[in-house]
């Protein structure tokens, strides 16, 4: 902040040199424009105080300044009430070792999953340890409703594990690349084997069948993303067009250990002791770096779209992170068949929908949040044109 | 300077005082006030993005009488050319790695589980799943799935997590092994290019893409070989990339054979000798 006041001051001196030398100036040339003058220093004065709100604005949006501007103001009177009925991972203390608290597998495993798992909440003595103080205050704690339905000393039901309803405090870190490379091996098939029974036997069952040996089972992606066994639930908003996708549609994600335990139980790291080996708390949840679905209309289990889910998520094998990971199926995958002369031309004949009526929405693949935009140039150049824009087009 | 100046006029050289030329007040201040605006709004502009390509690497290979796409091998893009890569490569085709019977050989692993892994083409216990049969078939999997039982009180479950209670050179030893040569060649390619080396997986038909590439020269190399049969092969290909788009893209094929469109053949080297003095070491059998 001194350095830029000293820029200000080396300013306003520099108003006074202006000041001097046009005075000194006007009397030596003896001028009597005045109009000019007054010209001359609306001007001036316009561009200082231009010049000196840029300087603090600059200053103002300048993170540095904004922390010691922070730093400067004097710390908060009152320290803030603590919300006990909130738990989270982020605070200090809860930071430590996760089986300090949390039980791997846990007692009730056997009732409610099929594999050993983290099934339940902490025991009390994770929480007494340090909050007896809150644990025994009134006749309804709020830290008990961390865990149970209800505060109330004789009324024990806890949420299920995890709470659904509590926001995740995590990320996951999954590397596909290296899962890629031990687990996604594929059998060599035989040519003889025609391309749409190689595709069902990659995509839609768990595991990949050898054509060579119909009993062995291969693994592919699919022993993480299965076909989703329900209809997804609407968005908030509602589904765009009143085009409800169904299951169908899409692949399922692992919402549960069980796909990690059966190598990561023991020996394989992350092992289940290890939390953080894939439980990141550094990296929140953000929804919006999630994968959109671009085309809507697509559905994976549709006959012909059960192929290698590698051919068409092409950069899926790079990914070393679940952050980030964009949208990565290109036009290409899908015009294999669906611009393709003599077989089916639905990209070209949706260009030439917009052509002939700009305010045309591409329907085919897309509902009309996506399908009423620009189309990409990829589109253009592989229907064989020049990419043009909707107001382009007379 | 001259912008500033354009409009002076000098004094009367009559009046004894020093001439002084008039500046153009207007430009004076309005440069500076440009000039700040930019630099405060600084973090907001946005750099030209360079231009990019695209590489649609095409693998095929020729076994006996059939050729067919090489699917589920991992193919690296190590920046500069050939040249600029000579001592990797060299490195790199010198490599004595052991082959995948070799190294399950050298561990002690039994005959029944080399002949599972080979049915699979599988370089892993991961690669497929484990049936019944299978626990039957292999000593290694019969161990593994007793104490699989004895601690997990499932049978299914002790057969589906079978792979935990497997020794770890069998689990995954060999994965390792390469992966240790792996990094090994990545780092030298990184400190000889000064660039980060991308890798991509070819799928069923041999086809994988390298995406949103800085225009440049390449050298695509499978880094440690890829075995087929008796024989290793060593891809190290030298590629230019243009600005371009998948949708215009023709593929870059590759090959070990001599054929029409291939761009580039691979180097085939016999397997090298297994060395089973070790055996016992690593011993999993009882």
């Amino acid at each position: 902040m001194f350095l830029r006041l000293a820029r200000i001051r080396t300013c306003l001196d520099c108003l006074d040199w202006v000041r001097t030398t046009t005075s000194l100036t006007r009397r030596e040339i003896n001028t009597s424009e005045t109009v000019t003058e007054n010209r001359r220093h609306a001007w001036l004065i316009l561009g200082l105080l231009i010049s000196l709100s840029s300087l603090l604005a600059s200053d103002f949006f300048n993170p540095a300044a904004a922390q010691r501007r922070q730093r400067r103001r004097p710390a908060a009177a009152a320290t803030p009430r603590i919300d006990y009925s909130r738990f989270s991972h982020a605070t200090e203390k809860h930071r430590g070792a996760c089986v300090t608290c949390h039980k791997v597998p846990t007692k009730n495993w056997q009732r409610v999953r099929d594999f050993p798992d983290v099934a339940d909440f902490p025991d009390h003595e994770a929480c007494v340890s340090c909050h007896r103080r809150q644990f025994f205050r009134g006749a309804s704690p709020p830290i008990c409703t961390v865990c149970h339905l209800r505060s109330a000393p004789r009324d024990d039901k806890r949420f299920a594990f995890r709470n659904p309803k509590t926001p995740g405090q995590f990320a996951i870190e999954f590397p596909h690349d290296k899962h890629q490379d031990v687990i996604a091996k594929l059998h060599r098939e035989s040519e003889t084997v025609a391309a749409s029974s190689v595709f069902q036997r990659v995509s839609f069952s768990a595991f990949d069948r050898s054509a060579d040996e119909p009993g062995k089972l291969y693994n592919s992606c699919t022993i993480c993303h299965a076909p989703l066994k329900k209809n997804p639930p609407p968005p908030r908003a509602g589904w765009v067009d009143a085009f409800v996708p169904d299951a169908a549609s899409f692949k399922a994600v692992p919402l549960s250990h069980a796909s990690c335990f059966n190598c990561h139980w023991k020996s394989q790291a992350p092992v289940r002791s290890d939390c953080g080996g894939c439980h990141k708390a550094e990296t929140a949840h953000a929804v919006e770096n999630l994968v959109k679905r671009i085309s809507m209309k697509f559905r994976h289990a549709r006959e012909q779209h059960v192929g290698e889910c590698t051919t068409c998520h092409i950069n899926i094998t790079k990914a070393a992170t679940l952050l980030g990971l964009a949208p990565d199926v290109p036009i290409t995958s899908c015009t294999e068949c669906h611009n393709k002369d003599g077989l089916r031309l639905d990209v070209a004949n949706e260009l030439e929908a917009v052509d002939r009526n700009r305010d045309f929405v591409c329907v085919y693949c897309h509902t009309s949040d996506v399908g009423r935009g620009d189309p990409p140039p990829s589109h253009y150049l592989i229907a064989g044109r020049e990419p043009r824009k909707r107001q382009d087009v007379k | 300077m001259r912008f500033l100046v354009k409009n002076a006029k000098f004094g009367n050289a009559q009046s004894g005082r020093r001439a002084c030329p008039r500046f153009n007040f207007k430009l004076l201040f309005t440069l500076p006030v440009i000039t700040l605006l930019l630099i405060s709004m600084g973090g907001l502009a946005q750099t030209p993005e360079a231009a990019r390509g695209v590489i649609r690497l095409r693998v095929r290979v020729k076994t006996g009488n059939k050729t067919t796409g090489l699917s589920r091998k991992r193919f690296f893009l190590l920046p500069g050319t050939l040249q600029q890569n000579k001592a990797l490569i060299q490195t790199i085709e010198n490599s004595t790695i052991k082959s995948r019977d070799c190294y399950y050989r050298t561990t002690g692993a039994s005959e029944a589980l080399m002949k599972w892994l080979r049915e699979g083409d599988c370089e892993s216990v991961y690669c497929r799943e484990i049936d019944s049969a299978d626990i039957e078939a292999v000593p290694e999997f019969q161990r593994a799935f007793i104490t699989g039982e004895q601690e997990l009180k499932n049978r299914d479950l002790a057969r589906k997590w079978l792979t935990v209670n497997l020794p770890e050179n069998i689990r995954d030893g060999f994965y390792k092994a390469r992966q240790i040569e792996l990094q090994k060649l990545i780092k030298q390619a990184e400190q000889s290019s000064g660039g980060k080396v991308l890798s991509v997986m070819t799928d069923t038909k041999g086809t994988a893409y390298f995406t949103e590439l800085p225009v440049g020269t390449y050298v695509i190399s499978n880094l440690l070989p890829a075995e087929n049969g008796s024989a290793n092969i060593f891809w190290n290909c030298e590629i230019k990339v243009k600005a371009g788009d998948l949708s215009t893209e023709k593929p870059f094929l590759i090959s070990n054979v001599r054929e029409g469109a291939v761009k580039c053949l691979g180097v085939e080297k016999p397997l090298p000798a297994c060395d089973v003095s070790a055996l016992g070491a690593h011993s999993n059998l009882p």
